[in-house]
């Protein structure tokens, strides 16, 4: 739980963030198609990334009992050949949530991807949506009015093991009027961030989500 | 009566004698019975060092068979077209695509041949290449990825159809590894199409030369039932005066115990190079290069133009600049990788220096031989060591070749991964029938034992992803004809994109490194200049160079006003010490323990083995030595087993795992070719009956399944995989965006497909080749057993020996082997992390 604009937010391990104020659920960079996009350009990756990621999100709804889902951009990975099993898919899982809201802020892969059907009833945001003081956006903004909340980053940690070597962990990153969100799509890259006394990192795996420590001046393990 | 074609050839070979005669050469016996052998119809393998003439050895014969040829046909009209395409010459390396195209053409062009010899590689221009479409010259000069190159284009077959001779040079560098297989693939498809095909290897010694004429000939399934092709061996059998000597530093004790630089040893070297005559200096690495060139010309500016630098990530137009230089003899010297290792024919060459451990028997032997190529001449070879105990590795292998103890390279089985690559190329190049392919591919060494399930699984998985229930839905990269029965591509652009992927050397993303005047320069990795900024400072190719920008694979340089800045590095993989050299080098240390010094070198070293000795011990033979320290870093184990690095690579991961297992804390074995270190965060107590445990070869099949399954290994095995699979899309300079979005990593494949395909054949492949190449049961078992007849030598040193110390030092660079899975690891991290936050809490409330 953490305080974040002047609202009470709790981070999620499953990399997303639950503001219960607001009975809402934040995700950012879903990635939905990636797979299939792989496949149709001759690249073999099996099928089941989509589906275990609508499973995670069915868990954190009920976990969360959040009535809107917002999500921060990236939700398609680009143009799909052949939709129509992904957005059957997707109907599928709508239908059984209808009372849910889904406000979706467009992000840069999306706008490169399929129409979205209305059968899904996703309210699409062309530009960062403005809720109680907080800015919710694609991209980090600089400089912007308001805190920002946003994605498109894939944030990830380097956690430096005893014998030098590291370990790359999906992360939030949050800062003095920032925060951004681990991707949360299961066939999804990151990018290697690092803290310091401006930017607070967290770590989300295995169930919790921790905070980093800044590195000290010893490296060594038991420091 | 002679028939008259036997008059044409006798005819001919008079031709051939007569030319060689005027350039004032007799033919060696060996390169007679090579025309003979080859004439007669037949394959084989010519084994001769370098610069022994085995060039003419195997081209003598394809030679008299033009001649005669020529003799038969009425003269021309002179516009007329060359002759057709016979002769394939394939190369693993471009530097040496060069040289032998020059003296393929020199030698056709001197007998009136009306022949043509062009060069095809990744560097040939496109008008070159375009024209070769049209029409392949009569010998065509190329690598095994062109040849596969080649093989995917639709009408490839028919322009190959007038083949008759095709020549492996260096076959030796190529046997192990999946270039190798991927010739063998091309040779399969060739031997199709002329079942006459005569196949003709070169090689260097080796220890299993008799194996690698065998998987040079592959098996002829259809035609002799299984058995082997009859391939002649041929040994030149020339005895070649080496002279190997080192550079002795003035003391072994203050000279450095471990690094892998030797600067120090910049002014011997500059003194060396002061003698008439040019050299080669071989270092180990490419970035080494870069410091050498730089530590040189910074100490004899004006040698600025004399000495030159080679490696391959330099530019081509830079390579062929200093090779031409080198043949012309206007060099004082070349500072290069093993890029100048094999067969360039560089007579100029009057000595050879190895800088740093040359890491086998035979590689000294070959190194030393690229100089003194003028008849009657020796080799001259001088090391220089960058740490101490490299005076032991240069008297074991001095010894290695007084004893003839060559390495062998065992051929790989079952590379699925390049047998994906092959079934792609095969259906973008026409399609094939899949039973038709699979007797093919069959008839190689590689995959001589390839089910029918395994070929259907890779069938499937070109074809739907997985067999019929785990198909990936619309995924189709190659896609069955049901009228026809015939397997092809699925579009143009598969093909394409394919085409950009053929090969089997998987490297790091490379930057293309471009001046602002539009000079290339080379190629970097990703990894290197994405840590530098715009404006920063870095030196390649031995030049001063600045940062401008970095956009689409393409970084843009300038020459840098100032000296300073930090040397281009690369990943690239280490050679590993062969088991034959750990093994003399043992011997070497065991006469130092007996107090016997047999040269120079040993003599040198012997102070420092004596603080070996006083601080901990010097093994024998039967004495397994244990040494154990605790540093600030946590607690240190280290096992001398000098098994060489393959073998430890093993051993590290069954001791780490039973150590992890017993005391529940994370392990790190590092490896060298000396031993093993196992890392963990505190000094772990074992005493003699537990090391006997942790050694046992008992249960050791269980503690390898164990080690397997924690996946780290597999994880890392297959980067190559996936790369030779297909499934990464190579980056190409310049690229367009779309593909982009076509990036995943090896690492999210990996996962992707153990958690939604665990049934993936690659995914096994991986276990496989990590069961083969680093835990292999029998080695390890007789490593083990090995141990049992051992005394162990436990000690606890008052601080890091001699012998320990490069294996401590180097860990940042050599290979490491870790037991935790990665959520084990994972886990333990955020343990730490939670305890971190908890004292933060503390602390922070204690300020309160």
């Amino acid at each position: 739980m953490i305080k974040f604009g002047g609202h009470t937010l709790v981070l999620d391990p499953d990399r997303a963030v639950h503001w219960p104020e607001q009975r809402a659920l934040i995700v950012a960079d879903l990635h939905f198609g990636k797979a299939a996009i792989f496949r149709q350009n001759g690249l073999p990756v099996p099928a089941g990334t989509t589906a275990g990621d609508l499973f995670k999100l069915t868990q954190l709804l009920d976990r969360t009992q959040a009535s809107r889902l917002l999500i921060l951009g990236d939700c398609f990975h680009g143009y799909v050949n052949d939709p129509a099993p992904m957005h059957e898919q997707l109907h599928l899982w709508r239908c059984a949530r209808p009372r849910l809201t889904i406000d979706l802020i467009l992000g840069n892969h999306d706008r490169r991807a399929n129409s979205i059907p209305d059968a899904l009833s996703i309210t699409v945001h062309t530009a960062p949506l403005d809720l109680d003081g907080i800015t919710f956006a694609h991209e980090p903004i600089d400089g912007a009015a308001r805190p920002v909340i946003c994605g498109h980053i894939h944030p990830t940690a380097s956690l430096r093991d005893f014998d030098g070597q590291g370990v790359r962990v999906p992360c939030f990153v949050i800062e003095q009027r920032r925060m951004i969100l681990p991707a949360f799509g299961r066939f999804t890259g990151g990018c290697a961030v690092a803290p310091n006394h401006e930017r607070q990192l967290y770590v989300a795996a295995q169930g919790r989500v921790i905070p980093v420590p800044l590195p000290r001046r010893s490296a060594a393990w038991r420091a | 009566m002679r028939p008259p074609d036997a008059d044409r050839f006798a005819d001919a070979r008079t031709k051939l004698l007569a030319h060689l005669a005027r350039r004032g050469w007799t033919p060696f016996e060996f390169q007679l019975n090579a025309w003979n052998a080859y004439l007669a119809g037949h394959s084989g393998l010519v084994h001769a060092p370098t610069g022994s003439g085995k060039t003419l050895a195997v081209f003598g014969g394809p030679l008299i068979e033009g001649l005669a040829h020529n003799l038969t046909e009425r003269p021309k009209p002179a516009r007329a077209k060359t002759s057709p395409f016979t002769i394939l010459w394939l190369t693993p390396l471009r530097a040496l695509a060069n040289d032998t195209t020059h003296a393929l053409t020199a030698a056709a062009l001197e007998l009136g041949l009306p022949w043509s010899v062009e060069l095809r590689t990744s560097d040939t221009s496109s008008s070159i290449r375009k024209r070769q479409k049209e029409r392949l010259p009569t010998v065509l000069v190329t690598t095994p990825e062109s040849l596969s190159l080649q093989l995917s284009y639709p009408d490839s077959l028919e322009r190959m159809s007038t083949l008759r001779c095709v020549i492996v040079d260096e076959w030796h560098e190529l046997m192990s590894t999946k270039r190798g297989v991927q010739l063998e693939l091309g040779l399969s498809r060739l031997r199709r199409l002329n079942p006459q095909l005569r196949v003709w290897g070169l090689s260097a010694t080796l220890g299993n030369l008799q194996e690698s004429l065998d998987v040079l000939m592959g098996h002829d399934r259809v035609a002799t039932a299984g058995e082997s092709r009859e391939g002649m061996m041929i040994h030149a059998n020339l005895a070649k005066d080496l002279h190997i000597s080192t550079m002795l530093p003035e003391s072994a004790e203050r000279f450095p115990w471990a690094g892998h630089l030797g600067i120090r040893m910049v002014d011997p070297v500059i003194a060396e190079l002061d003698k008439p005559g040019s050299a080669l200096v071989f270092c180990n690495t490419r970035s080494h290069t870069e410091h050498w060139f730089k530590s040189i010309l910074s100490r004899r500016p004006e040698w600025l133009g004399e000495v030159a630098i080679h490696h391959g990530s330099l530019d081509r137009k830079i390579r062929l600049e200093v090779e031409h230089l080198l043949r012309d003899g206007k060099l004082r010297a070349v500072v290069c990788t093993s890029s100048l290792d094999l067969g360039v024919d560089f007579s100029a060459v009057d000595r050879v220096i190895q800088i740093g451990s040359p890491k086998g028997v035979g590689r000294l032997m070959q190194r030393a031989g690229r100089s003194g190529h003028r008849p009657g001449e020796a080799s001259v070879a001088v090391c220089v060591p960058t740490h101490s105990f490299e005076l032991v590795e240069f008297s074991a292998a001095r010894h290695g070749i007084e004893l003839k103890l060559i390495e062998s390279r065992p051929p790989l089985r079952k590379p699925l991964d390049v047998l994906v690559q092959h079934a792609v190329t095969i259906a973008a190049g026409g399609g094939f029938d899949g039973d038709a392919l699979f007797d093919e591919v069959r008839s190689t060494h590689a995959f001589a034992e390839l089910t029918r399930e395994e070929w259907g699984w890779v069938l499937d998985f070109v074809a739907r992803g997985g067999p019929t229930l785990t198909a990936y839905p619309r995924f189709a990269r190659v896609v069955l004809d049901a009228a026809s029965g015939r397997w092809s591509i699925a579009s143009a652009q598969f093909a394409r994109q394919h085409r950009l992927g053929i090969g089997t050397i998987v490297s790091d993303g490379m930057i293309s490194l471009i001046q602002s005047n539009g000079r290339k320069l080379g190629s970097m990795e990703e990894s290197f200049i994405t840590r530098l900024k715009p404006g920063d400072k870095f030196i390649f190719a031995g030049r001063n160079l600045e940062l401008i920008s970095v956009h689409q694979m393409t970084a843009r340089v300038r020459p840098a006003k100032t000296r300073s800045g930090v040397i281009a590095q690369w990943m690239g993989a280490r050679f590993p010490m062969s088991t034959h050299l750990a093994d003399r080098v043992r011997h070497r240390l065991d006469e130092a323990r007996r107090r016997v010094f047999a040269d120079a070198e040993m003599r040198r070293v012997a102070p420092l083995l004596a603080i070996q000795s006083r601080w901990s011990s010097i093994p024998s033979p039967d004495e397994l030595l244990i040494e154990s320290i605790a540093t600030h870093e946590g607690g240190h184990h280290f096992l001398f087993p000098f098994l060489g690095r393959l073998v430890h690579e093993g051993l590290g991961a069954v001791v780490a795992h039973r150590i992890h297992l017993k005391h529940d804390v994370p392990v790190t074995a590092t490896l060298t070719d000396y031993g093993i270190e196992l890392h963990s965060p505190e000094l772990i107590t074992i005493d003699e009956a537990e090391w006997r445990r942790l050694l046992s070869p008992d249960e050791l099949v269980e503690t390898l399944l164990a080690c397997l399954n924690a996946g780290e290994l597999t994880k890392r095995q297959f980067r190559e995989i996936a790369r030779v699979a297909g499934l990464i899309v190579p980056n190409q300079p310049g690229q367009p965006r779309s593909n982009r979005q076509l990036q995943a990593s090896s690492e999210l494949f990996y996962e992707v497909f153990s958690e939604f395909d665990p049934a993936n054949l690659l995914i096994e492949q991986a276990r496989r080749e990590v069961l083969e190449q680093q835990l292999e049961i029998n080695r390890l078992k007789a490593a083990l057993q090995q141990f049992a007849g051992q005394q162990l030598l436990l000690k606890s040193p008052p601080r890091l020996t001699p012998m320990a110390f490069p294996l401590w030092a180097q860990r940042i660079s050599s290979q490491t082997v870790r037991v935790e899975n990665a959520s084990q690891r994972i886990e333990r991290m955020l343990k730490r992390l939670e305890a971190a936050a908890v004292d933060d809490d503390d602390s922070s409330t204690s300020h309160d």
